[in-house]
């Protein structure tokens, strides 16, 4: 069908762009420490961009033979769609990260259940009165762009996930800690870690501690640095700077951040989540320097924008922003978004830096992060999962309290280290692969 | 095979009626399953956005599918295409599933009993979405965004984002319900962003409706204000991080409620946790006497409206909350059969990719008798919290955003503030509320809620303002 509607199109617009996304998932689920759900979804879709009288009309279809609709449906809006800015891919070489694999294709029910399953025996020892959630994913897409420039390409992906999580209610206290892997390669040989991180989460969360109001030295686990790139991320996503919003707009050559802190934004990397040989307009992968050694270095950009920054594009045109959120098939207009977000490890493992912590905070999992403006730079919101250091030991958790961080400010003054080992993980919002960090000058208010 | 014949003119019938009912429901007939259900849908989307002087995006995009979920032994299955020429083959495979995992896990498939319905609703729209040309749409939108832009020389940008649906649904199970229900969906959120000296501020409104395109028009007026708060912001002074006595107006009370209660009343956090629904028992006193709490589908014309959910069962009005005590949840069939509670039609789904899940509809703080003049009047300290900007919540504690503020100081309205990120725990925070006013609001957005993977779904937050003690607010 995506020859037919190129065909078609081709006859009533002056440049056009058929994007074809085919996907097969499977899930299998144990609740409250029992199997409970299978879940396949089928996905098939198609989204065309045309562009007629310097205007760019964008349009999509899950239904089947809907060709003739999907055309009709660009003609009307055509008219009110934004100024046509770029110039549709043409033939071009792209990478070809390894995003598949054989691992991943043989995973049956059976053995997605097994693993699942392995995952709450592993775990429902850690308290009499615990609920143990695990789930186990699969995921294959065929992804396939022609344009009337002559590209014309296609790839395969295999993804996996392997969640679990465990829950305690006592009286009014609720505890609830889980850990995820996600991988284009199999992520299976990582149970064993994701299963410790959950104990050692649960068995550090079942005494509170209080914690006092005021500036504070700051540990961020993986899933917390996500939401410290969530703020990054809009500051150095092109369309920010092209709106003259981004307070990087001007900065590029200039140290933003300590010396140590590089961030890259690579879906060229094999295995990772959002890698792939080329974007959704298909644009070449690339690994794009933003930050090296805390000198900034650069946006990202999809065509669109690009083109506006007078910039080359940098792959990172993307149907959503994150591909958990339900518009983040088809039916959504390509922008840009990041792939994978990589922050360069530094020398000391996480768990020396730990022991090294005085008196401090454990962020693992921040509530609300997103609600705020994040071209203010600033990090706001509860820790929903966070830990006390005294002495280099976690004495217990902190429940009630917000935590405020100006980032721009912090990343660039109170950097104390990153750690060597990184973590791959990933959110409704964004795919990163990260260190722990410490920073300090953290402001945490406690009831 | 069925086809699902579609066009959304309004002279063509939702399916051909004589070929799907019988086709469906002879589909479900089997006798290897404990209960199997379908869901069909064929929506037209328009999404529109502008940003600033560009239109960002302008898209009708239509979805089509369905899906089978089928029970079995306690074990459940859900099959979700795009493509329906081989729903045969996707039924089978619905009832393999449920019946590998049934297998396993041997349990008892409990759902609440429910009276089989046929029925075939259609929605009588003040002014339907399709019936307003994309001129007109754009046109209305183009013109807030103009005089946002035009409101004062700071507004550098603007963040204009409308959405409408019309939706077709077909659901049939294998007790012999059989529905079909049309859905009607508009929001529409106008943000104004201004800008200078490297700071950033933004500002704006919201609408939206189930039944009535023209709900959007006449904000001229209201979108100049916002834009000018948007403007002010820019000198405004963040409040002290700290506790407070604060005032949340209708709009943030809505979404307060919705983050610190809401929630929590869904059944499938409690069903499969008994310590949980000890804590969750009913009866328990969560907040003052003058604290009442309901989730309705019945409110025709908000985002939250529903007739039947996506399990086929009415919706209706659910206490939450009465004279501060725990006297409801909301159910699916399945929550509300393990728990031997009466399913309250809040099984819903985002759309024909995902199951339905207990959620809710339009949740409200019930109307209260103080005047909201009042509240700020023995106030010594505190912030009158105004619009929101987002909430997220864990269960036990939770987070909500708001979009400015009022330094109160010795009961007058003083500074205004930018807007601080406010923090509560829901059994504590309900218990301080002291206060609740007389000015009750349905105010409806283009967003909506979020829980396991599915968002936005359609749900309205109504409220009075309310003023609660104690409150942790993260500032400066």
């Amino acid at each position: 069908m995506i020859e037919k509607i190129l065909d078609k199109a081709k006859k009533e617009f002056d440049s056009v762009e058929v994007a074809e996304l085919k996907r097969t998932d499977t899930t299998v689920g144990f609740q409250a420490n029992v199997l409970k759900s299978m879940k396949t979804t089928e996905r098939l879709g198609y989204a065309l961009r045309a562009v007629k009288d310097g205007k760019i009309a964008f349009t999509s279809s899950s239904k089947p033979d809907d060709v003739d609709g999907i055309i009709e449906r660009a003609k009307v809006t055509l008219k009110y769609s934004p100024t046509a800015e770029m110039e549709f891919a043409k033939s071009e070489n792209y990478p070809k990260p390894v995003i598949t694999d054989p691992k991943i294709k043989q995973l049956d029910a059976a053995s997605m259940i097994k693993m699942s399953g392995d995952a709450v025996d592993s775990l429902c020892d850690l308290h009499k009165n615990v609920k143990i959630m695990s789930g186990v994913s699969t995921d294959n897409v065929t992804m396939r762009i022609m344009t009337s420039n002559g590209f014309d390409g296609s790839y395969e992906k295999d993804d996996m996930s392997v969640g679990a999580g465990a829950i305690l209610t006592d009286g009014d206290n609720f505890l609830q800690v889980g850990h995820g892997l996600i991988g284009s390669s199999y992520v299976g040989g990582g149970f064993n870690d994701l299963i410790s991180t959950v104990r050692k989460y649960f068995t550090w969360g079942l005494k509170n501690v209080p914690i006092e109001s005021g500036k504070h030295q700051v540990l961020f686990a993986p899933d917390a640095v996500n939401d410290i790139l969530g703020i990054i991320q809009a500051s150095v996503n092109g369309t920010s700077v092209f709106k003259k919003v981004s307070p990087f707009g001007d900065k590029v050559g200039q140290q933003v951040m300590d010396s140590r802190v590089s961030i890259f934004d690579d879906s060229t990397v094999d295995g990772l989540p959002s890698s792939m040989p080329f974007d959704d307009e298909g644009t070449p992968s690339q690994r794009t320097p933003i930050v090296e050694n805390g000198v900034l270095k650069g946006f990202i950009a999809d065509r669109t924008v690009a083109k506006k920054l007078g910039i080359t594009p940098t792959g990172n045109g993307f149907r959503a922003s994150g591909k958990f959120s339900s518009t983040s098939e088809i039916e959504a207009p390509v922008s840009t978004a990041t792939s994978n977000m990589i922050i360069e490890p530094g020398k000391k493992n996480s768990d020396d830096i730990l022991a090294g912590i005085k008196n401090g905070v454990l962020v693992v999992a921040l509530m609300g992060s997103m609600m705020g403006n994040p071209l203010t730079g600033t990090l706001a919101g509860n820790i929903g999962l966070g830990f006390v250091i005294k002495d280099g030991q976690v004495t217990g958790r902190i429940k009630n309290a917000m935590l405020s961080v100006n980032l721009f400010e912090v990343l660039k003054d109170s950097v104390v280290d990153i750690s060597s080992d990184t973590y791959v993980t990933s959110s409704w919002a964004r795919d990163i692969n990260v260190p722990y960090m410490l920073l300090d000058n953290c402001v945490v208010a406690a009831k | 095979m069925p086809t699902f014949d579609t066009y959304h003119s309004k002279k063509t019938p939702i399916i051909k009626r004589s070929v799907m009912k019988s086709q469906l429901l002879s589909l479900l007939k089997r006798d290897d399953c404990d209960y199997i259900e379908i869901r069909l849908e064929d929506t037209i989307h328009t999404q529109i956005k502008l940003s600033g002087k560009d239109i960002e995006n302008v898209a009708e995009n239509c979805a089509y599918g369905g899906n089978v979920r089928a029970l079995y032994k306690g074990g459940w299955s859900f099959v979700s295409f795009d493509t329906l020429s081989d729903i045969e083959a996707k039924v089978d495979m619905a009832v393999a599933q449920a019946r590998e995992i049934g297998n396993r896990i041997s349990a008892k498939s409990q759902l609440a009993k429910v009276d089989p319905i046929v029925d075939t609703y259609k929605i009588e729209p003040i002014t339907d979405v399709r019936d307003v040309p994309l001129t007109k749409k754009m046109d209305t939108l183009l013109n807030y965004n103009e005089i946002m832009m035009t409101a004062s020389p700071d507004i550098k940008s603007t963040n204009v984002f409308y959405k409408d649906a019309w939706i077709k649904q077909i659901f049939a199970n294998s007790e012999g319900t059989y529905i079909e229900q049309e859905k009607m969906d508009m929001g529409c959120n106008m943000y104004a962003i201004a800008s200078k000296g490297g700071r950033t501020e933004y500002f704006g409104t919201s609408v939206g409706s189930s039944n009535d395109w023209s709900k959007i028009l006449g904000f001229e007026k209201a979108v100049e204000e916002k834009a000018k708060i948007a403007a002010g912001l820019l000198t405004a002074d963040k409040p002290k991080s700290g506790n407070y006595t604060v005032i949340l107006n209708p709009k943030l009370a809505g979404t307060f409620i919705h983050e610190a209660f809401g929630h929590l009343s869904e059944g499938d956090n409690v069903y499969e946790n008994p310590e949980l629904a000890q804590v969750m028992s009913m009866g328990r006193e969560f907040g003052r006497p003058l604290l009442n709490v309901y989730d309705t589908g019945l409110d025709l014309g908000v985002r939250g409206f529903l007739k039947y959910d996506d399990e086929g069962v009415p919706t209706e009005k659910t206490y939450l909350i009465r004279e501060g005590k725990l006297v409801g949840r909301l159910h699916s069939r399945e929550t509300a059969g393990k728990m031997g509670e009466r399913p309250t039609g809040s099984a819903r789904a985002i759309n024909y990719k995902f199951p339905p899940i207990p959620r809710m509809r339009n949740t409200c703080i019930q109307v209260g008798n103080t005047d909201p003049e009042e509240m700020i009047a023995d106030v010594k300290n505190g912030l009158l919290c105004v619009d929101v900007f987002g909430g997220q919540t864990n269960g036990e504690m939770f987070t909500f955003k708001s979009g400015m503020a009022w330094k109160i100081e010795n009961g007058k309205k003083t500074e205004m503030l930018a807007g601080p990120l406010l923090q509560g725990n829901v059994f504590s925070t309900l218990k301080n509320i002291d206060m609740v006013g007389t000015d009750y609001e349905d105010p409806d957005a283009a967003g909506g809620c979020g829980k396991g993977g599915q968002m936005p779904l359609p749900t309205t937050h109504g409220s009075p303002s309310v003023r609660i003690h104690d409150v942790v607010v993260s500032g400066k």
